[in-house]
């Protein structure tokens, strides 16, 4: 066993301790589920929850994690699920947890689910875990950064003071792209 | 969701005390545990920023960038300073730690989270499969474990003659009868490093633009194998250092030898060779894609060339 898978099945086993009291962690973290995928323990899926008193609230997102082998010297790759119009409509699925596939913010490629955030880059530090790097995207739902965007249109609403607008428009596509399923696909 | 039966029982967590009689005892469990691979402290070290790390994972970590994973502050190798006294405070609680979680498991219900008999392949010895040669052994502290056959005997006595039996393979059961000059031998003193340590001086850093030939010298001078490619050897050389340095900062270092092992076992899980097989082919296949553009570029420059020589010997 590498040290990296090491470290990664100690990261499953403190994330499943902490997932077994769901309710407070979800609540103090916003970090719903965190597990390695089927295929390999390099690829992790999660889901997470957005933020209370922001229009990214009740909703959920899915993401994916892709673990590099010298992780946790290099952080992981972390982005947001998202999927187009036919491939979200066509899919039947069902269940009770509204998980949105596509996120309009300032600091997340609206095509293709990136992150700009400096801690999955040149602020990664190996004494940060996948959770706690979960926690860090949920905090910038809260917290835009218009100075450096990935989506100009969202930068812009903010730049502008424009709150309403851009409040209406994260409703809108929350409300558009989401749809229930169950939390386990 | 992935399935790993047993080799997450054999991962430890500071959770595994919230089902005993003293939950509190999770709080020193993690606090012995380093910030970057979160598993026990081995060999600890202190930084300039007074953070304390596994001596070779800060090692791995500031060769990628020279900041302290915790406070960010520039923190160099050259500072770090080894602290024999968490070392053993860590590996004693390592060792005791089954024993202790079995103690004060409440009597009414059979915790089912510890299972520290789980079964465990022989090429890595890790904790559940040493606990129980230790559980006996651990009111002798003096004894260390071969790293190799994993059998118990004094530090002195694994240096100058097991080992060497042991890592030549010669098969020879390691003699554990008691000798005249073991009962004599004083047991060390506390926050000391074996003298053989002690002549030893560390590695210095790995200098990139040292040229092949002298980097094959210097895996030759070590033992260590010179094939694969340049890029194989450099991580090869720089990964050995980190593994000797580290050792030097143990309470309980190893053989040269042993590390050497140790080397080739990490070479072997972290795909050395699958990383720069993709490198080379996305090389090549970045070439073949542009080929025809590679071609036309360097006929333009010809042209150009040629039209800049004649232009001149007309004027």
């Amino acid at each position: 066993m590498s040290s990296t898978e090491k470290r990664l099945l100690k990261e499953y086993r403190a994330v499943q301790k902490e997932l077994a009291d769901a309710d407070a962690s979800i609540k103090s973290t916003g970090v719903v589920a965190l597990q390695p995928s089927e295929e390999s323990m390099f690829k992790w899926n999660a889901v997470i929850k957005g933020p209370d008193q922001t229009p990214f609230a009740d909703t959920l997102w899915r993401l994916e994690i892709q673990v590099p082998t010298n992780y946790p010297l290099e952080p992981p790759g972390i982005k947001f699920v998202v999927l187009n119009d036919t491939k979200l409509r066509t899919s039947k699925v069902s269940g009770d947890s509204k998980i949105c596939y596509k996120m309009p913010h300032p600091n997340i490629n609206f095509k293709t689910g990136e992150i700009c955030l400096d801690i999955l880059q040149k602020k990664w530090s190996p004494a940060w875990t996948l959770q706690s790097a979960l926690v860090a995207i949920v905090v910038l739902l809260a917290n835009p950064e218009p100075l450096s965007p990935l989506n100009i249109d969202m930068a812009n609403l903010l730049k502008c003071n424009d709150t309403t607008a851009y409040n209406q428009l994260v409703r809108y596509y929350t409300e558009k792209y989401s749809r229930y399923e169950s939390l386990d696909v | 969701m992935a399935s790993f039966g047993d080799p997450l029982d054999s991962i430890t967590d500071p959770s595994d005390w919230a089902q005993t009689e003293y939950p509190n005892f999770s709080k020193l469990d993690s606090l012995l545990r380093c910030h970057i691979c979160k598993d026990f402290l081995k060999a600890p070290v202190l930084t300039s920023c007074d953070h304390i790390f596994c001596s070779v994972c800060i090692r791995r970590s500031l060769d990628l960038k020279n900041k302290c994973p915790l406070c960010s502050e520039e923190t160099f190798e050259s500072n770090l300073r080894k602290v024999l006294l968490l070392d053993e405070i860590s590996t004693w609680f390592l060792r005791n730690r089954p024993d202790l979680l079995d103690k004060h498991k409440p009597n009414s219900q059979p915790a089912p989270v510890v299972a520290p008999t789980a079964p465990v392949e022989p090429e890595k010895p890790k904790e559940p499969i040493r606990y129980e040669s230790r559980k006996k052994r651990t009111a002798d502290e003096a004894l260390v474990e071969c790293p190799v056959c994993s059998t118990f005997m004094s530090a002195d006595e694994l240096q100058t003659s097991h080992i060497d039996t042991c890592l030549s393979k010669k098969a020879k059961p390691a003699p554990t009868r008691p000798t005249i000059s073991n009962f004599f031998k004083k047991e060390r003193t506390p926050q000391t490093q074996p003298d053989f340590v002690k002549k030893k001086s560390k590695i210095s850093n790995l200098d990139p633009t040292i040229s092949t030939s002298k980097l094959k010298e210097k895996l030759n001078h070590w033992n260590l194998p010179t094939t694969g490619t340049r890029h194989q050897m450099n991580t090869r050389m720089k990964e050995f250092i980190n593994m000797y340095n580290a050792n030097l900062d143990s309470v309980n270092p190893v053989d040269d030898r042993v590390l050497t092992n140790r080397l080739l076992k990490w070479e072997g899980t972290y795909s050395l060779e699958a990383t720069s097989k993709d490198d080379d082919q996305e090389g090549s296949q970045w070439r073949k894609k542009y080929k025809s553009e590679y071609e036309d570029l360097i006929k333009q420059a010809k042209a150009n060339m040629k039209r800049i020589t004649t232009n001149k010997d007309t004027e």
